[in-house]
């Protein structure tokens, strides 16, 4: 069940969500019921073009990276599907952050093709993507609630998703601390509550496990799954032994698939 | 959302930083009122000389150290907060005129607490018809914090970029400083208050444009 | 023969020649030798005012083509702009001492707003030293090009307006007023000097290239990956 179904109570909504810590991989095959969120035709409409479609949600094809003179990524060629969640993994300094950034579309590599939703790469394609970073983008003067407040508006998207994405991720009582007096868990979670005010088709998730508990680790879990059960694609940079929820596993070693 | 949203939405957000930092108000302002207390204690006990200065110190004072406010390390935003900007689709002009207004109003802040200070300490002679001055405050401040703004996203993360924004922003502020110093010769000669006031409106009209058409080729990354 | 070297040579051949000419010409009536110095500092600053609209144009080339090429001409005038600016400057402060009896005229448009743009173009290499990665140093130093230029008008007209009401321009020489052998050694100065800075523009923007080759070299080896060793471990230690 989603997090923002309206018609349930809040406290029922995050059982469900800690539930969906036992799913491990039961994808579905059709188009399950309760993916039509606002029940909105556009939303319908959207969801089936996905599932009739064969067309990747990110398409690279031998993209190249250099950071001035060294280089960081060489001839990667990655097609993403509806549905895919990818675990990429690899040493430090192998690229994967940058891969991931690359896939946002927010670096231009010199050399390869990047293809978002079908299209050329361009800043419209951003919005359908959702992207957790290294470092919290947090406003350090800002409480959790004000950090989520701007998301929330610069998305334009209701303000009831905004208290229920602080209670999906266990912050409806630190709503009002500066981010700044927050420990490093709640800012790990105030920052993956962005990605549940906004439903998104692509998750780039970059080390959005580490420091979180059980607990939240199992909602970064249930958020893939979410993704991938709309035919949306995901890709988790994980330093973890194993991602069990993943279909797809890929390594990048320097610059390398 | 309309361009207006969000510039309305990234002038709230760097309002309230400051408003909860105080970088500004708290650091910033009291740092121009040291520098109205240390010149006349660099110069001659003469009361006319102070007289005479008194409104030119306003404006350098107002340049040099209001300048500070425009890259005040509260409102640099942080890469990946850079990134969660462009991953949500903010128009990069709309950034800079929302950054550029709230440093337009802090701006204005230091300048309605430094202009009755300068009166007070430099007992500069009236002039008459002295309130069309406060136009020119208004452009001077709404100048600066362009240029600022453009100065602290040419230098964002930059290492040296303590030292290097100031010196980008000096010098281009000439056309602001020279007509909006010249205001009060200009009423004191009775040449009127057009001729600066138009000059410092048309500066504002360039560096509006000049934002707004760079602000898309200086968010591109690699 | 390479272009540089022919633009180089001629511009050697029209510099002995203007200079001797500006050298052997009768000492004014109201300056004496000091108005020889014209020869020099007339061209120097029109260099100066040609290389930053350079700079700004080779920026905006930048930002169109991405071309690394670009951004090595863009710097290339910034740097030999800011030599002869500051050239003008001081032959500018040589001449005043001499004519009028002080180094820096406060009254003067030309003189305040040249001094600007040296210091804006010194902000411009100041920020090409800052950045590190070449792309972001194109990017932004092309972004200051562009805005730098479009000020520097306001900054003259600012200045010219506002701060010569008390200039007694009377005897500054100008077109009409000045000897026809001065006119004429400050002619032949002015494109010997154009030449000699299209020598030395290409010539530095090659360097640079060069120079951005030879660090590519040094880092190039290996992938971002491969630099970082994962320690060995001794079992039963």
């Amino acid at each position: 069940m989603l997090p923002w179904s309206d018609d349930r109570p809040r406290i029922e909504l995050a059982a469900r969500f800690s539930s969906r810590l036992a799913v491990t991989s039961n994808r579905p095959t059709g188009i399950p019921d309760n993916l039509f969120i606002d029940d909105d035709a556009a939303d319908r409409h959207r969801i089936q073009a996905f599932y009739t479609s064969d067309v990747p949600h990110i398409n690279l094809q031998d993209v190249s990276v250099r950071f001035g003179r060294v280089p960081i990524l060489s001839d990667i060629t990655i097609s993403l599907m509806p549905g895919d969640v990818v675990w990429l993994r690899g040493p430090n300094g192998a690229g994967k952050s940058t891969l991931l950034r690359v896939m946002a579309g927010l670096i231009r590599p010199v050399a390869g093709i990047v293809e978002l939703f079908g299209q050329p790469a361009a800043p419209a394609a951003r919005r359908r993507m959702g992207l957790i970073a290294h470092h919290p983008a947090l406003y350090e003067d800002l409480t959790i609630e004000e950090n989520l407040r701007f998301v929330t508006d610069l998305a334009a998207a209701p303000s009831r998703r905004l208290d229920e994405a602080l209670e999906a991720v266990g912050l409806t009582g630190a709503r009002n601390r500066k981010a700044s007096e927050a420990s490093e868990g709640m800012r790990r979670r105030a920052d993956l509550a962005r990605l549940l005010i906004v439903e998104h088709d692509v998750l780039l998730l970059d080390e959005a496990h580490s420091g979180l508990d059980r607990e939240a680790g199992g909602l970064v879990e249930a958020l893939v799954e979410r993704c991938a059960a709309r035919k949306g694609a995901s890709v988790i940079v994980s330093h973890a032994t194993d991602i069990p929820f993943a279909n797809r596993t890929l390594e990048l070693v320097e610059g390398r698939i | 959302m309309t361009f207006r949203r969000q510039v309305m939405i990234i002038l709230r957000r760097d309002l309230r930083i400051e408003g909860r930092s105080g970088e500004a108000i708290f650091v910033t302002v009291p740092f121009g009122l040291v520098a109205l207390f240390l010149i006349p204690l660099a110069l001659p006990l003469d009361i006319e000389l102070l007289a005479r200065i008194g409104p030119g110190m306003f404006w350098s004072v107002t340049l040099l150290f209001g300048m500070f406010i425009t890259f005040r390390q509260s409102a640099a935003e942080s890469s990946s907060q850079q990134e969660q900007l462009r991953m949500l689709g903010v128009d990069p002009a709309a950034r800079f005129v929302g950054r550029a207004i709230a440093s337009a109003l802090l701006l204005l802040i230091f300048e309605l607490i430094l202009a009755p200070t300068m009166v007070v300490l430099y007992a500069p002679a009236a002039i008459p018809g002295w309130p069309a001055i406060i136009p020119l405050a208004l452009l001077a401040a709404v100048g600066l914090a362009m240029i600022g703004t453009l100065a602290a996203d040419i230098t964002a993360s930059l290492r040296s970029r303590s030292a290097l924004a100031p010196l980008l922003v000096a010098p281009l502020s000439v056309p602001l400083l020279v007509p909006a110093a010249q205001g009060l010769e200009s009423l004191r000669t009775k040449n009127g208050i057009m001729v600066p006031t138009m000059f410092m409106v048309a500066v504002v009209l360039a560096l509006a444009v000049a934002g707004v058409v760079t602000a898309q080729p200086l968010e591109e990354t690699t | 023969m390479k272009l540089r070297y022919a633009l180089l040579g001629l511009a050697t051949i029209g510099m002995v020649f203007g200079l001797s000419l500006a050298a052997r010409m009768p000492s004014d009536a109201v300056q004496g030798n000091s108005a020889r110095i014209i020869g020099i500092h007339v061209p120097a600053a029109w260099l100066g005012f040609l290389a930053f609209g350079l700079t700004a144009l080779f920026g905006i080339g930048w930002l169109v083509t991405k071309r690394p090429k670009m951004d090595y001409l863009a710097a290339s005038s910034a740097e030999i702009g800011v030599l002869f600016t500051g050239l003008a400057l001081v032959t500018g402060m040589i001449w005043g001492k001499a004519t009028w009896g002080i180094a820096w005229d406060w009254g003067d448009a030309r003189l305040a707003s040249t001094a600007m743009m040296f210091f804006v173009y010194l902000g411009y290499l100041a920020l090409r030293r800052a950045a590190t990665d070449p792309v972001q140093r194109a990017r932004r130093s092309a972004v200051l090009g562009i805005v730098g230029a479009l000020q520097i008008p306001l900054v003259y007209f600012s200045v010219n307006i506002w701060r010569t009401l008390h200039q007694t321009q009377s005897i500054r020489p100008d077109g009409a007023s000045m000897p026809t052998e001065t006119l004429l050694a400050m002619l032949i100065n002015l494109a010997a000097f154009t030449i000699l800075f299209a020598g030395l523009l290409i010539w530095r923007a090659d360097q640079l290239r060069i120079e951005e080759a030879r660090l590519a070299e040094t880092v190039l080896a290996p992938n971002a990956g491969s630099a970082v060793i994962p320690p060995k471990l001794q079992p039963g230690s």
